[in-house]
């Protein structure tokens, strides 16, 4: 389990001892860029379609996952199209 | 002559300079596809029913595999896919523009191929350093040009498009045959020949 200490220095970010505010919103930008990167996830298409090219994962497998991930690029695209104008969120 | 415009608009599939061509090809929605001709060049088109095409799987595999078609006939620059004109007259003016780039970048892919290589780490297996150069270096040899594509993957070691003389060509695979024999603990991805997509950088829009 991360710790969240161990996230933030991870991300070299020293947060100041009581700002719970700045350390919540900090957190919320970072899940948000983690669960709403469009490139992380066109990647895991590609890798995916890979994995199967390879022999390394079943017909099966590979329709399971791409069905998933085109199911949570969809979600990633339609929360960056209602995202509010002055809240940008960089692709990393 | 004009193309008949009125039931749609026209898709654009790649430019050639192949006037003589007979094509016999079936475009998208199983329309003909028509050449456009303007001084030396010509454009490959068919009648499409909408201006911007949403990027729909299905067709733009169906894009890929009518381009390679046209490919084993004649020089093409190939489009991406969704390049929608409203008019041949727009078509026309927009050729007129890029005349001279649509040449030179012809001239250069006239006669070559790509041919696409990515090289997978085993899962259990970590390469050695070194090894995507001496495999690039390899390959990079028979090619006339290479370029690294997106590295979507921790697993790739190599993603890489080579352009390659089409009389080279068999020449390539026997090379990629003997790495694979060579490197057992990688797996290599061979494809194409593919019209060369990552080798033309003419941007040309639509309506």
């Amino acid at each position: 389990m991360i710790i969240i200490d161990d996230l933030l220095k991870s991300l070299k970010v020293l947060a100041k001892p009581f700002d719970v505010i700045g350390t919540i919103e900090l957190l919320r930008d970072i899940a948000l860029k983690e669960k709403y990167n469009l490139k992380a996830i066109n990647n895991k298409i590609k890798e995916n379609r890979l994995l199967f090219e390879i022999g390394e994962i079943t017909e099966k497998e590979y329709n399971e996952k791409r069905k998933a991930l085109l199911e949570e690029l969809e979600k990633a695209k339609e929360f960056m199209e209602n995202l509010p104008k002055d809240i940008e969120i960089r692709e990393m | 002559m004009k193309m008949e415009t009125e039931n749609g608009y026209l898709y654009v599939y790649g430019v050639i300079n192949n006037k003589n061509l007979k094509l016999g090809i079936k475009g998208l929605k199983d329309k003909p596809i028509e050449k456009i001709d303007f001084r030396d060049i010509s454009a490959l088109t068919s009648i499409y029913p909408i201006l911007h095409p949403a990027l729909k799987e299905d067709e733009a595999m169906q894009h890929a595999d009518i381009l390679k078609k046209i490919a084993k006939k004649t020089t093409v620059i190939p489009m991406s896919f969704g390049m929608v004109f409203n008019d041949q007259e727009i078509l026309e003016m927009i050729l007129s523009k890029s005349c001279m780039a649509i040449k030179q970048t012809l001239a250069l892919i006239d006669g070559k191929i790509e041919l696409g290589v990515k090289v997978v780490q085993n899962q259990f297996y970590d390469a050695p350093n070194g090894i995507a150069l001496e495999i690039l270096g390899q390959l990079d040899k028979l090619s006339v040009k290479s370029v690294k594509g997106d590295n979507f993957s921790s697993r790739l070691l190599l993603n890489h498009s080579f352009l390659v003389e089409k009389n080279k060509f068999s020449k390539f695979s026997k090379e990629i045959a003997e790495l694979e024999e060579k490197h057992k603990n990688l797996k290599f991805i061979y494809t194409g020949p593919w019209p060369p997509y990552s080798f033309v950088n003419i941007n040309i829009k639509g309506s």
